[in-house]
């Protein structure tokens, strides 16, 4: 590449912020230097200061989110503490973590247009600069939709659409992926690459899930309780697992493997750096994998079930069968819109089938209220905020089992346990809605967990999760499910489904294409692919060095795969501590 | 995701109605409302209700013109049943139709809720063929053109999103407080979701605000508008048309239709008794519906 002089395009020193009455610093003496063209992943835990850096380049805060800042801050040679937000649009592309905020106006040409009215430009030359904005992210034909009509992914290609529209130099994206199915995700970071090998422009992204960003991103940046804790290229920075891990951030699959096999850090970060290195070690070795161990009848049952939302075109779940009995976790994965949340409300008793029956711990939900059956089915959907009621985090814990006649002594006992496992002790006092995202799920989780239902039903409960929250609902899970409870997983987060589900259903428009053991179904390549689907990397990196463990599918759990991969990893054949 | 679709939303099309500028089309809705308000004649509001549905068939849209009218009925009704069974006093002495156990239906109290009702129809009608053939935007491109400030269009903007997202964000509170066995019902049930609903639409509002002031929004600046209100001459003397109708129309209403006196309508007194009786059980029907939709929440 010829020696084109770089510029600096952004340059923090000391810099930090403090929310207008916060007991702490959200960011804390921020040193960072971005040169033009650079694609920097910005990783941390939730509460680590993430949003705020990046909010802080176009001045959202401290003018929007008012509080003290110290040090300096300079993007394209100006200060955005001074200069107005909203003359940042011609430079800065800002993309919130949610993707229905790209739905103001009618039409997806005049939600383009917005930005562009908002600088005055004359309304003449508006149609050039949309037509290739919309091309851009792969829009071209959807400028008279209805924003609100569109899925998840096509919004946040909207999302960047519209960031991109003013022609700014930098693009700031924040959790782009949160919602997004596994398509949708690698179009959005398709884009991002093209925009930034092909364009120039400099990208800062922030995502819990960063397989993307090992792949894309030209540097990593680490942020912990507000500070930088590691800054340099992708692969020195994502092949550090214990470093990472010790600031609740998580690593790729195969990193995380090739960690656990001690391959020496830095470890290689994608999965056919990890294979390749595993190749080159000789010696095979197969573990016997724990089975599947489930006790009784089915507690979850559904029977040729059907059902339509009014006036749709098509049923949201058609000729569904499925059984899951107690002890068993199940994961329902497919596209956005192929039937998962719709199959779990069905299970929930919200929604009662067309046709089809669904019985749930032997009750027929077509035959009892919904409140009859919370005592045996608990379902945490994803937005936790929308099942907070209560005053305390107490109260809402005590719900539940008040609802349902049980003693005060009784429910006092269980809120102390749930908020022991949950590590919300110290929360008890506090009001659910002043918390923040994570704790809230946690309460959620928690309020649904204290009625002791047999069956579990949890909609993405990893979503834009970090790893502590991760850790915490996968902890959940398999507690329930050694208590016998049957789980059914709506999730998109495969690694986790490794981690957690003896079993996948594959749904794709509203049917079940595939029923099977997790391990079976990630191994079929073309039955995800049709649903657009990826095994985790653990997986992945098994498949490309023919490892299988013990029987002929691959392992799908990062211990699996360390435990089938131990002897190739260490040649003298003494694997690493379990 | 669900999406309560609001009858009083856009539908796209292509007809001449869709294509007409929106400035003729809100100077005509302008001039709609003030007749309407300035009269309670019920037969020329009803000719209002009967050119506007007749509009939005034409234009394709008589479907949510259908829907709108449904959601209004109940409400229609309830005029009816109220006008009846509370009247007002008649100035030149009551003319009684028929007895309804302690109620006696009056000429005068059947004519006032009638009048009521057309005047409601005539403005939700005219109201729902523009919102309907209109784009929101052209819409607010209108009223920039009309002098309108566009503070006052923005919060026009902001609380059509606000009602169907509080409406959607309700739906799901319910759904979550039933998924966790909470038999309470009415009020009871309503207060507790409150919280989370506001709560929830006012973090989205928040959040919004800083989208839209980083994709370039903010008072005070020079804006433009992507679709400009424009109007060729045609559409310029329809304009000019409907603003000479409507000072027409109001100055009607101040004389030969004047809303001071309604006329009473005479029917046999068994015909003022199905009437009545047909409102009183759509009525009943709305608060039964509602009282089963909380019981079932």
């Amino acid at each position: 590449m010829a020696a084109a002089p770089t510029k600096r395009v952004i340059s923090l020193a000391g810099f930090g912020f403090q929310h207008a009455g916060a007991a702490r610093p959200a960011l804390r003496d921020v040193a960072l230097e971005v040169d033009a063209g650079e694609y920097l992943g910005v990783l941390g835990a939730a509460g680590a200061g993430v949003s705020t850096l990046l909010t802080a380049l176009d001045g959202v805060v401290p003018q929007l989110m008012r509080g003290e800042t110290a040090g300096t801050v300079t993007v394209l040679g100006r200060d955005p503490r001074v200069v107005p937000v909203r003359e940042w649009a011609r430079h800065i592309g800002l993309v919130l973590d949610d993707p229905e905020l790209a739905a103001t106006q009618a039409t997806v040409a005049d939600e383009v247009a917005f930005g562009l009215e908002n600088l005055g430009v004359p309304s003449t030359d508006m149609d050039a600069r949309i037509g290739p904005a919309l091309a851009s992210v792969g829009l071209s034909g959807f400028e008279d939709r209805v924003p609100a009509t569109l899925s998840g992914g096509e919004l946040q290609r909207l999302a960047i659409a519209c960031a991109l529209v003013t022609g700014p130099s930098i693009l700031v994206l924040d959790e782009p992926s949160a919602n997004l199915d596994p398509s949708g995700r690698r179009a959005v970071y398709g884009i991002l690459r093209r925009l930034n090998r092909d364009h120039g422009v400099t990208v800062l992204v922030a995502d819990q899930d960063v397989e993307a960003i090992a792949a894309d991103a030209t540097r990593v940046v680490v942020l912990a309780d507000g500070r930088v804790v590691a800054d340099g290229e992708p692969g020195a920075i994502l092949g550090r697992p214990a470093m990472l891990a010790s600031h609740g951030v998580r690593t790729t699959d195969a990193a995380a493997l090739a960690g656990a096999l001690a391959l020496g850090e830095p470890v290689p970060a994608s999965v056919v750096g990890v294979a390749r290195e595993l190749t080159q070690r000789p010696g095979v070795a197969r573990r016997p994998t724990a089975g599947v161990r489930t006790h009784g009848d089915a507690v979850i049952s559904l029977r040729d079930v059907t059902f339509a939302y009014p006036r749709a075109e098509r049923p949201a779940v058609a000729s569904a069968s499925l059984e899951v009995a107690p002890g068993e976790v199940v994961g329902v994965v497919g596209p956005n819109g192929s039937g998962k949340s719709t199959l779990g409300r069905l299970v929930g008793g919200l929604l009662r089938p067309d046709a089809g029956r669904v019985v749930v711990d032997g009750l027929d939900t077509s035959r009892h209220p919904v409140q009859a059956l919370a005592a045996h089915v608990g379902s945490v959907f994803q937005e936790p905020g929308r099942q907070l009621f209560a005053g305390t985090v107490a109260d809402e814990l005590a719900l539940g089992p008040r609802a349902l006649g049980r003693t005060e002594g009784w429910t006092a006992g269980r809120v102390r346990q749930i908020a022991d496992e949950l590590g919300l002790a110290d929360l008890l006092g506090r009001h659910p809605l002043h918390l923040g995202r994570a704790e809230r799920k946690l309460v959620a989780l928690g309020a649904v967990l204290a009625t002791e239902p047999r069956v579990l039903v949890l909609d993405e409960p990893t979503t834009g999760a970090d790893l502590r929250l991760a850790a915490f609902v996968e902890a959940q899970v398999l507690a329930a499910a050694a208590a016998g409870r049957a789980v059914l997983l709506a999730s998109h987060d495969m690694s986790f489904l490794g981690r957690t589900a003896q079993r996948l259903v594959v749904m794709d428009g509203g049917r079940i294409v595939a029923d099977g053991p997790t391990r079976r179904v990630f191994s079929a390549a073309p039955l995800l692919a049709a649903a657009g689907l990826e095994p985790p990397g653990v997986t992945r990196v098994a498949l490309l060095t023919g490892e299988l463990g013990p029987d002929p599918w691959p392992p799908v759990t990062l211990e699996e795969a360390a435990a089938a991969l131990v002897r190739r990893a260490d040649p003298r054949g003494e694997g690493p501590e379990r | 995701m669900t999406l309560a679709a609001s009858p009083f939303a856009y539908v796209p099309g292509a007809s001449r109605l869709h294509r007409l500028s929106a400035v003729p089309k809100l100077v005509w809705l302008a001039s709609s409302l003030a007749f309407s308000l300035a009269t309670l004649h019920p037969l020329p509001l009803l000719g209002v209700t009967v050119v506007a549905c007749a509009l939005a068939v034409w234009a394709g849209a008589g479907g949510p013109m259908w829907r709108a009218m449904r959601v209004l009925g109940p409400l229609m009704a309830s005029i009816i049943v109220l006008q009846v069974a509370a009247p007002a006093a008649c100035p030149g002495g009551c003319t009684p139709l028929a007895a309804l156990g302690p109620l006696t239906i009056s000429a005068e109290a059947l004519g006032r809720g009638v009048a009521y009702v057309a005047r409601l129809l005539a403005m939700s009608s005219a109201g729902v063929v523009v919102l309907v053939t209109t784009r929101p935007s052209d819409l607010f491109g209108a009223l920039r053109r009309l002098r309108v400030p566009h503070a006052v269009a923005l919060v026009l903007a902001t609380t059509m999103e606000l009602v169907p997202l509080l409406g959607r964000e309700l739906a799901l509170v319910l759904e979550a407080q039933r998924a966790r066995g909470l038999r309470a019902t009415g009020f009871r049930a309503l207060v507790p979701a409150l919280v989370p609903v506001f709560v929830g639409a006012f973090e989205r509002m928040g959040r919004l605000a800083i989208a839209m002031e980083a994709r370039g929004y903010g008072a005070g600046l020079p804006r433009t508008s992507y679709r400009t209100a424009t109007f060729g001459p045609g559409e310029r003397i329809l304009a000019w048309a409907g603003a000479v109708a409507g000072a027409a129309g109001v100055g009607a209403g101040l004389t030969v239709w004047s809303a001071a006196t309604v006329p009473p309508i005479v029917v046999p007194g068994r015909a003022a008794v199905v009437i009545v009786a047909a409102a009183a059980a759509l009525f009943a029907s709305l608060i039964a519906s509602t009282l089963a939709a909380i019981a079932r929440a």
